[in-house]
């Protein structure tokens, strides 16, 4: 039998098995069917006609994984860009120009200087609230599991206070049944007791 | 020049190379809405379930590293979203109440014949239970040797064999029912 299960399974991975190995399966009812139902499966694949892939939007398969936000960083590229702005402005105008220019200059890079100032406590703002809102959900979600929880509880309680009068209250039924069965018993004459 | 390896084009597409991604997409999208045509039966839910694997595949690539070939890695993200899908429906409408789909290619000459063909190994593949239907799918249509079936479903060689001689006793059992 093992030998038999050994040869269909060789037959399966489609190693080719000779004429007297073949004969062996086919003499053996339950491999013979087992192998003409492997082959009507065999044959579906074999003439299984491919259905060509109907019109479909394939850039909907990267559509979820843009390219992290450029305004993200726009602080400091806006930085980045009037620094360059300024250096270009300072070394292309004339040289009477210089002193006013380097006022100029000076005061766009203090206004700029703010400016990132600013950028840097709002971004430093929003990073606190962030932690605040994702304490809280932690909060939320602690409580909500612990009311689950506490929940769940009190209906295991009912459910085992439900179980407890149900057998204390078939026990009562079955006490009263024996009762009466023994009162009978009683009352019956010793005549109409089988004598075994 | 234009002919680029089944690993260039991998390797291009974990650098972020959208053509030879959709290339890659383009090789195997028959291979895989023929795979989910068969599991599910519906051409919508097949399509649904081909779009949900190239995204799960786009989003693991950069994790694939060669170790099994491309193919049986693209396979194991199809049955692992197959078993997600198939039980997500489960909990809608069982496969028997799928409507049955009009093709869309009925002015082809050997449709009808096709359509036959295909009707009758739909209701076998819907005649067995999902684990089964997804063990005969590897033997007999991806030609899958046991221990693969075993690799890719996770599974001992063991259990491959016994899902899939159960498959083949259902077969039988459907086999008598048809001829009376």
């Amino acid at each position: 039998m093992a030998n038999l299960e050994s040869l269909f399974e060789q037959w399966l991975e489609g190693n080719v098995l000779n004429a007297a190995q073949l004969q062996q399966l086919e003499n053996d009812p339950e491999y013979s069917a087992l192998m003409s139902q492997a082959q009507v499966w065999q044959q579906h694949s074999n003439e299984y006609k491919t259905v060509p892939v109907p019109q479909w939007d394939r850039q909907s398969t990267m559509l979820q994984f843009a390219s992290v936000s450029v305004f993200s960083m726009a602080g400091v590229w806006a930085v980045a860009a009037s620094v360059v702005v300024c250096s270009l402005i300072f070394l292309v105008m004339p040289k009477q120009q210089a002193p006013e220019l380097l006022n100029q200059v000076a005061k766009q890079t203090q206004l700029l200087e703010s400016q990132q100032k600013q950028i840097d406590q709002l971004q430093k703002v929003i990073t606190a609230q962030n932690e605040l809102q994702q304490q809280h959900m932690y909060q939320l979600a602690k409580e909500a599991i612990a009311t689950g929880r506490v929940e769940r509880q009190e209906d295991l309680n009912n459910l085992l206070t439900y179980f407890k009068t149900q057998r204390a209250q078939d026990q009562a039924y079955l006490r009263m049944q024996l009762n009466d069965l023994a009162e009978q018993v009683q009352e019956q004459p010793l005549a109409a007791i089988a004598k075994n | 020049m234009f002919f680029q390896s089944l690993e260039t084009l991998i390797a291009k597409a974990q650098q972020g190379n959208k053509r030879a991604w959709l290339k890659l997409v383009k090789q195997h999208e028959s291979q895989v809405y023929n795979y989910c045509l068969r599991m599910l039966s519906n051409p919508d839910d097949a399509m649904d379930l081909m779009q949900e694997v190239f995204i799960s595949v786009y989003k693991s690539l950069p994790k694939f590293r060669g170790e099994s070939s491309f193919n049986t890695w693209v396979f194991q993200i199809v049955h692992r979203r197959s078993v997600e899908y198939y039980r997500r429906r489960k909990q809608f409408q069982s496969l028997n109440e799928v409507p049955e789909q009009v093709c869309e290619h009925s002015e082809l000459e050997n449709n009808q014949l096709v359509q036959v063909e295909h009707q009758q190994l739909k209701i076998m593949l819907n005649n067995l239970p999902w684990e089964q239907r997804l063990v005969v799918e590897l033997k007999f249509f991806q030609h899958c040797t046991f221990e693969e079936i075993a690799e890719q479903l996770d599974i001992s060689i063991n259990t491959a064999k016994s899902r899939l001689y159960s498959a083949l006793g259902k077969l039988k059992v459907h086999l008598e029912a048809v001829d009376g």
